[in-house]
């Protein structure tokens, strides 16, 4: 996926599917184990229907992350331009999307939110715990519809960073975040989804 | 047995707001502090820090950003003690209350008491730079 910054272009996602697949394939393999010494050793049919568990859950993460994949496939790459990175508390900018669908696509909204997002993580017993709240500031939201191979998508948009806001904060098991997202719902498939992340600086817009 | 204490902080300047008072990143913050004891209490230190925490669901972050010193010997119970204070506020970061995330801001005050529980106060204020929401924000974009 690209973008330009300042005219330059540069390549960034968040939100792609690989890891997914990584870890989906990582669990399989591991799972397998159980499986293939409950099948060859004295342990029995109980843990050879244990270990088939485990990897069902693994399909099942597989499955979710090739059909992120196909979804990629239909939608395509977008050409997104933001007009800066790195903000003031209260500054504008400039955020658009350009596409030329490769193939057709039915999507149901398309939607661009800039968030403000808080991310905690704390310990509870052995467990490490992360929790995350999203601050919707804007949000727009285009009709969806059927997108033919070849037809135009382009929208610009004007965002701000309200004057009262938070600027961006990250600390040991603590972060204050802003973001751009990005987002293509297709029926019955997991979203296109894509997230820039914006630097707000502890300064106010002039 | 530990001695009863009493802190009585008073902090000059900034601006006076609902939960505490406001200070501009930058600006001068200067107060003073009185202990009261009700028996003499022998100090290997008196602390005054400045510093940010955060509060709220996540683990706890302290970052100490200034400490002084102020004090060694014994603190009389008959006398109230009094040490002035001054810090220089940094930029960043701004007081902040959120959903899970709060970052808050104080002066600390710790009586460092050998072989026993330390003494401790602290006293909370907001650092923001002055906000100019306009009103053309709220037409704009809300």
């Amino acid at each position: 996926m690209t973008y330009q910054v300042l005219g330059k272009t540069g390549s960034f996602s968040s939100s792609r599917p690989g890891c997914l697949l990584g870890f989906a394939l990582f669990w399989i393999a591991f799972s397998s184990i159980f499986v293939i010494i409950g099948l060859f050793s004295e342990a029995g049919i109980v843990f050879t229907l244990f270990g088939l568990g485990f990897v069902a859950i693994g399909v099942a993460l597989l499955i979710y992350a090739l059909m992120a994949y196909y979804t990629r496939y239909k939608v395509g790459q977008p050409t997104f331009n933001l007009s800066q990175t790195t903000l003031r508390v209260g500054d504008r900018f400039h955020f658009s999307v350009s596409h030329t669908f490769p193939r057709s696509v039915d999507i149901t909204t398309i939607r661009t939110k800039l968030i403000f997002r808080e991310r905690a993580t704390y310990q509870q017993g052995t467990d490490t715990r992360t929790v995350t709240h999203d601050h919707v500031i804007q949000s727009y939201d285009e009709p969806g519809g059927l997108f033919r191979a070849g037809q135009l998508f382009a929208k610009a948009y004007e965002l701000q960073i309200p004057p009262e806001a938070m600027h961006t904060l990250k600390v040991r098991r603590n972060e204050l975040t802003w973001l751009l997202t990005f987002a293509a719902e297709i029926p019955k498939m997991p979203d296109f989804l894509e997230e820039f992340e914006l630097l707000v600086l502890p300064e106010m817009s002039q | 047995m530990a001695a009863t204490t009493d802190f009585v902080v008073t902090l000059s300047g900034g601006e006076d707001t609902p939960s505490a008072k406001t200070y501009r990143p930058g600006e001068q913050l200067q107060g003073s502090v009185t202990l009261y004891l009700d028996q003499a209490v022998k100090c290997n230190h008196f602390f005054i820090r400045l510093g940010w925490h955060t509060e709220g669901r996540g683990s706890q972050y302290t970052e100490k950003v200034s400490e002084l010193d102020v004090f060694q010997g014994e603190i009389s119970a008959s006398l109230p003690m009094t040490q002035n204070f001054s810090f220089t506020l940094p930029a960043q970061p701004w007081s902040y209350e959120g959903h899970y995330i709060s970052i808050v801001w104080g002066v600390e005050f710790e009586v460092d008491v050998p072989w026993g529980r330390n003494l401790k106060h602290f006293a909370p204020f907001i650092l923001s730079p002055r906000r100019q929401v306009a009103a053309e924000w709220d037409q704009n974009f809300r």
